[in-house]
This record gives structure tokens, C-alpha cells and sequence, in this order.
């Protein structure tokens, strides 16, 4: 088992093989050795979201090992489990720290998960849309949208 | 349509662009409509020296709220989302809706690491334009350009395209039938870092192409199958010369081509007239439906004594009508011992008596494909079994024998209820179906993520000539099929 503390410092208490999902946890627990109990300090991440993670970890703790060669092959956005979407269906600002936490974490898959869940937050919405969707302030001056409008209808010609 | 595909280093790249989106950030928030400090009043002016050290602080608070945003991720985690995006149905297109959000989902739009794969999807009016926008777009960090599919590109748009980026490495125009001689020459000579090259299916390719690949040395992996011109002396040589010259060359495929076998016997007068002299780094050889290629040429090539093919693992001889003969495999058994895949399916003059030869002397052998030989019969099943029970043959896991006629199911059934206690440890219930069943389920998703150490044996009644290697992928992922 592995303690791990957070940034409001809630202690929790994991097995191993959850733990080592994280590689940062993973390469703590190598340097530290097997006999050091004290609790690994995640400075970056609050106990709400830490509780969203392991719950994650836990969930794919049985997940064979990634094969290389998904490296390679285009990841599609929309094949995504059906639990990991589950999983995913929180809100933006959840969403964004579970993507910050995994990227401090280096757990790839979720961390991929989590991009592939923003990515199709965005697909298929137009400019408007995805400023709603995301809060973004359009802080173009009129002159720049012109020039971009006329800069696509140049690529849409051609 | 064109696919977009995103490098793996986008971390480093990242960097990159993180310089410019910092300032991009400070500016949006000295934008005057927000900008309360200097807007506001002469307060800051006057009682701070320094409103700058007041300024992020409060500003900061004010972004962030009680919520994260999109625009405050790490530049690597947003690249990755747009790299999300663009994998599915990335185009020009998308690049440039996406960059009228607001200035910092420009910047990342146009960040040049964004692109570095190229791959044209199905026919278009636009493909020429898109191809050629996304390259003056990623420039040097262009690494793939797929153009295969027989999607018409203008030659001038791929031409301005190894231009603009000369660091491609892997170049895919298989099919690309609209290309003449002289194009083809233009592209791989301008291309200095080719490493992979798929020149397949190109009807104008001709000895002068084959000449400029001998110049690059960096050259792994080549596929000339099915070139039409690629015929006679000088092709030959020019072969010879890649194959001399290009000392990391891995793959080499000649699927397909016209061996005049005449030009071949008087090629030069040397002692020993050797068709191809293969160089002790290749590992994958392809010559699979040679025309007009007789025995003497692969006898020549894999004589007793060459040890320059010590470390080819994966033969490709299949639809071989003449060439490959029992006394043929005999020799090659010698000169290839680290071969682990071998694909002599639809070869006629094959028979026990070779492919025995060849099982007994290759131990590393994992992976053999007999499909459509009726040469082959129930008595080299028996046999195997024999050998298999003795504790031999160990590495091998996939035997195929689709629509080998004189092969029965009561010889496979008998055969995999004998081997299957020894090298069957997991099972899907799916897999004990013998016959058709089982070679569909090995086309999904059973062999990828079950059976390690099994055996798997496929039958089936035809063999579709065109789709006999199909399964081949399967084997490197260590998956069997037998």
C-alpha cells in the first residue's frame, strides 16, 4: 500500500498497482525504496480531484500494458469507453484539473482521455458556439476578423 | 480531404510556441475593456511606483475565478487537444475555423509542430490546395506525407511541397498514377532525409528514380511493388546499387515486378551472376508475384555459403508460379537461419518434402503461410504434430493453411487436440471452433489480447489469392494463427 497526501492534505491510502499508474508516483516509490512509509506529498493536486483519479486508476488497474504501436496509429477522438465517458461527464473546471492532475501525475492515458474528451467539446461547433461553450472573449479587433474572414475565404476557393 | 496527424514530441515543440502565448496572454489582459488599472483611475499611477507588481495578482484572481479555462492550460495540453481534433478530420479547413476563436487558439492553430504527418483521405476538389496549405504551414516539421489512395494531387503542389518541407522522412505515393518519370525523380531527389519510401504501384517510375534512391543513404525501408517499368538490366543494377549503397536499408519490397529473366542470366560476367546481392542489414524481403523470374535467380541469391542473410526474418515468396521449388526452399533453409516469417502461399511446385526441410532447420521460424498449396498434404500435419510432442519447433505459432485441398479438418482437429495441452495455455471458447469461425475470430480482437503461447491453426475451405497476408500484423503483435 502507498500513501499519498494532497494539496489540502487529505491522506489516502492506495495499493501499489493503482499507485504505479502514475508515473511519478511510480518513480517516487523507486527512489524512496520499499521501506519508506511516509506519505508521498502531491502538492499540485486537490483531494476532490486526487478522489477522481484514483478512481480512475482503479478502474483500469487491470488494463493490459499499452502496445507500442499505438504510438504510431491515429488515435480517434471518438472512440472513447463507454466508462471512461462516464467517467468524464463532470464539469469544465473538474474536467481541466483532471487533465492538469494527470499531466503532473504523467498518467497518459488519462491524461489522453481527458483531450480527447475537450477535443469533442469543440468538434462540430461553430466559432460562437465553442466561445460559449468554453468562456472565451473574442479579443480580435474588427480589422483582424475581417482580414481572417477574407483569409478563409481564400483557403475555401482554392 | 487531408489528415492532419501531430508529432509525439509536442511537449518540446510546445516550447516553442509558449514563448509567444505568454505574451499573447499578457496582452489579452491589458485589453482596455478589462484594463481597470489604467482606465480606472490614477490611483495605481500615483501611489504604486510599480503597478505591475499589483497588476498580475489581481488579474490573476479575476481569470480564474472559481474555474479553469481553457486558455490557462499548459500550451502542450492545448496542442493535444487541438491534435485530438484534427485526428479524426483534420483539414485546412478545421485549422482555420479553429484559429477564429480568439488569438491564442490562432496562435495555436498555426503552431508548425501541429502538423507533421500529411495524409490525403479520399478525393477532393481541394486536396491540392489543403496539401499544400498544411506543408507551408508545418514547414521543417513535416516528417510523413501519405499520398496514397489515388487522390489527385496536382505534381506542382507535391513538388512545392518538398520544397517547403525538405525534413520529410517517410513517403507514401503508392497508386499515385498521375505522377510522370520526371516528377517522381524531382521528389526523391529533393527529399535529402528519406528514410521510408513507398513508390508503389507507380506506372512511370523507371531506372532513373531507382538511380536517385541509390543516392540516399539514409534510405530503411523501399517498396517498389508493382512498377511496371521497373524492368530489364539497368533496373536491375540500379536495384543492386540501393541495395549496395544504402547501408540502413531494413525492408525492401519487389512484389509484382517483371524479372526478365533473359537480361538477367547475361547481366555481367562474373562467376557468380547473382540476382540479388542482399546486404547483411536487410530483414524484410518481399518478391511475391514475380513475373518471368526463374529458380536460378532465387538460387543464386540465397546459395549455400552467403552469410550476408543471416539476419533477414520475414520472406515474402508467395505467387511464385515457378521459382520456388522444394529444392529451392532446401537451400534457403540454410542460408536464413533467423527467419521468422515466411509466406510461400500459392507456389504449386511446393511439397512436404521442402516445407519439412525448412521447419526442421529454421527454430526460429514463428509464422509460415501454405495457404492455396496443394503440394502439401495431411502427411506434413502428422508429422508436425510428431515434432511438436518431441519438444521441436517451439517458435512456431501461426501456421496457415487456408484452402490447401489435400489437408483435412480431421488431420488439423486430430493435430490441435494433440499440441493443444502443450502449447495452448489460454483459450477463448471462441477459438476451439476450428475451421472458417476461427479465422474470423482471429481477425478481431481475440489475438491481440488473449492467447500468449498458444497455437492457433487456420483453415479454411478457398483462398482469396488477394487477401492470403492480410493477417500478417497479427504475428508481430504475437498473436497465433495456425
Amino acid at each position: 500500500m502507498v500513501k499519498i497526501t494532497s494539496s489540502d492534505n487529505q491522506e489516502f491510502t492506495i495499493a501499489k498497482e493503482i499507485a504505479n499508474q502514475s508515473v511519478l508516483i511510480k518513480n517516487m516509490l523507486e527512489d524512496v525504496g520499499e521501506a519508506d512509509d511516509q506519505p508521498i506529498p502531491l502538492p499540485n493536486v486537490s483531494g476532490a480531484i486526487l478522489q477522481k483519479v484514483i478512481e480512475y486508476a482503479t478502474m483500469h488497474k487491470d488494463d493490459p500494458p499499452a502496445a507500442p504501436e499505438e504510438e504510431t496509429r491515429p488515435k480517434s477522438s471518438e472512440d472513447i469507453e463507454e466508462r471512461d465517458k462516464e467517467f468524464m461527464n463532470v464539469d469544465q473546471g473538474t474536467l481541466f484539473e483532471v487533465i492538469l492532475a494527470a499531466n503532473y501525475l504523467d498518467m497518459k492515458n488519462l491524461l489522453d482521455l481527458g483531450c480527447k474528451t475537450v477535443a469533442n467539446m469543440i468538434k462540430g461547433k461553430s466559432v460562437e458556439e465553442i466561445r460559449k461553450t468554453f468562456n472565451i472573449v473574442n479579443d480580435f479587433t474588427p480589422e483582424e476578423e475581417e482580414q481572417i474572414r477574407k483569409e478563409n475565404e481564400w483557403c475555401e476557393d482554392r | 480531404m487531408v489528415q492532419v496527424h501531430f508529432p509525439m514530441f509536442i511537449r518540446s515543440a510546445a516550447a516553442q510556441v509558449q514563448q509567444q502565448n505568454f505574451y499573447q496572454v499578457k496582452e489579452s489582459r491589458v485589453h482596455p475593456a478589462e484594463n481597470i488599472i489604467h482606465k480606472g483611475s490614477g490611483y495605481c499611477n500615483i501611489q504604486s511606483p510599480n503597478p505591475a507588481v499589483l497588476k498580475p495578482q489581481e488579474k490573476k484572481t479575476k481569470a480564474l475565478g472559481n474555474e479553469l479555462h481553457f486558455n490557462l492550460l499548459p500550451v502542450e495540453i492545448q496542442l493535444k487537444v487541438f491534435k485530438a481534433i484534427f485526428s479524426d478530420h483534420g483539414d485546412s479547413i478545421i485549422l482555420t475555423h479553429l484559429s477564429q476563436v480568439c488569438r491564442i487558439w490562432k496562435h495555436l492553430a498555426s503552431t508548425s509542430s501541429l502538423v507533421t504527418k500529411i495524409k490525403t483521405q479520399s478525393s477532393g476538389s481541394n486536396a491540392s490546395s489543403n496539401v499544400r496549405i498544411l506543408a507551408k504551414l508545418s514547414q521543417n516539421f513535416l516528417r510523413h506525407l501519405d499520398l496514397s489512395g489515388g487522390t489527385v494531387i496536382s505534381p506542382q503542389a507535391i513538388k512545392e511541397v518538398t520544397l517547403f518541407c525538405p525534413n520529410i522522412s517517410h513517403i507514401n505515393l503508392s497508386d499515385c498514377d498521375f505522377l510522370t518519370s520526371t516528377d517522381i525523380e524531382f521528389i526523391v531527389d529533393n527529399l535529402e532525409y528519406l528514410t521510408h519510401a513507398n513508390l508503389s504501384k507507380l506506372k512511370n517510375l523507371t531506372h532513373i528514380a531507382l538511380e536517385s534512391l541509390g543516392r540516399h543513404r539514409l534510405l530503411v525501408d523501399v517498396d517498389l511493388s508493382f512498377c511496371a517499368r521497373i524492368s530489364g538490366h539497368q533496373s536491375m543494377q540500379n536495384i543492386d546499387t540501393i541495395l549496395q549503397k544504402c547501408k540502413n536499408l531494413h525492408v525492401l519490397k519487389l512484389n509484382g515486378l517483371d524479372f526478365d529473366a533473359n537480361t538477367l542470366e547475361n547481366k555481367n560476367g562474373e562467376d557468380n551472376p547473382c540476382f540479388l546481392r542482399i546486404p547483411s542489414t536487410l530483414t524484410w524481403l518481399e518478391i511475391s508475384n514475380p513475373l518471368r523470374l526463374p529458380e536460378s535467380a532465387f538460387m543464386s541469391t540465397f546459395s549455400i555459403g552467403n552469410h550476408t542473410c543471416m539476419s533477414l526474418a520475414h520472406l515474402n515468396f508467395s505467387k511464385s508460379a515457378t521459382a520456388i521449388t522444394d529444392t529451392f526452399l532446401k537451400t534457403l533453409a540454410f542460408c536464413v537461419p533467423n527467419l521468422r516469417v515466411l509466406d510461400i502461399s500459392l507456389c504449386p511446385r511446393i511439397t512436404d518434402n521442402g516445407v519439412q526441410a525448412l521447419i526442421q532447420e529454421l527454430c526460429s521460424l514463428c509464422n509460415l503461410n501454405l495457404d492455396g498449396n496443394s503440394g502439401v498434404s495431411d502427411a506434413l500435419i502428422q508429422w508436425l504434430e510428431a515434432r511438436i510432442i518431441g519438444g521441436a519447433s517451439r517458435e512456431l505459432r501461426m501456421l496457415s493453411l487456408r484452402g490447401c485441398s489435400r489437408i483435412s479438418t480431421t488431420a488439423v482437429d486430430a493435430f490441435l487436440a494433440k499440441v493443444e495441452g502443450r502449447r495452448m495455455r489460454r483459450r477463448t471458447s471462441a477459438e476451439k471452433i476450428a475451421g472458417k469461425v476461427l479465422l474470423l475470430a482471429c481477425k478481431g480482437k481475440i489475438g491481440q489480447s488473449s492467447c500468449p503461447g498458444g497455437l492457433i491453426v487456420k483453415t479454411g475451405m478457398t483462398v482469396d489469392p488477394d487477401n492470403v497476408s492480410e493477417d500478417d500484423e497479427m504475428v508481430d503483435s504475437g498473436c497465433m494463427i495456425m
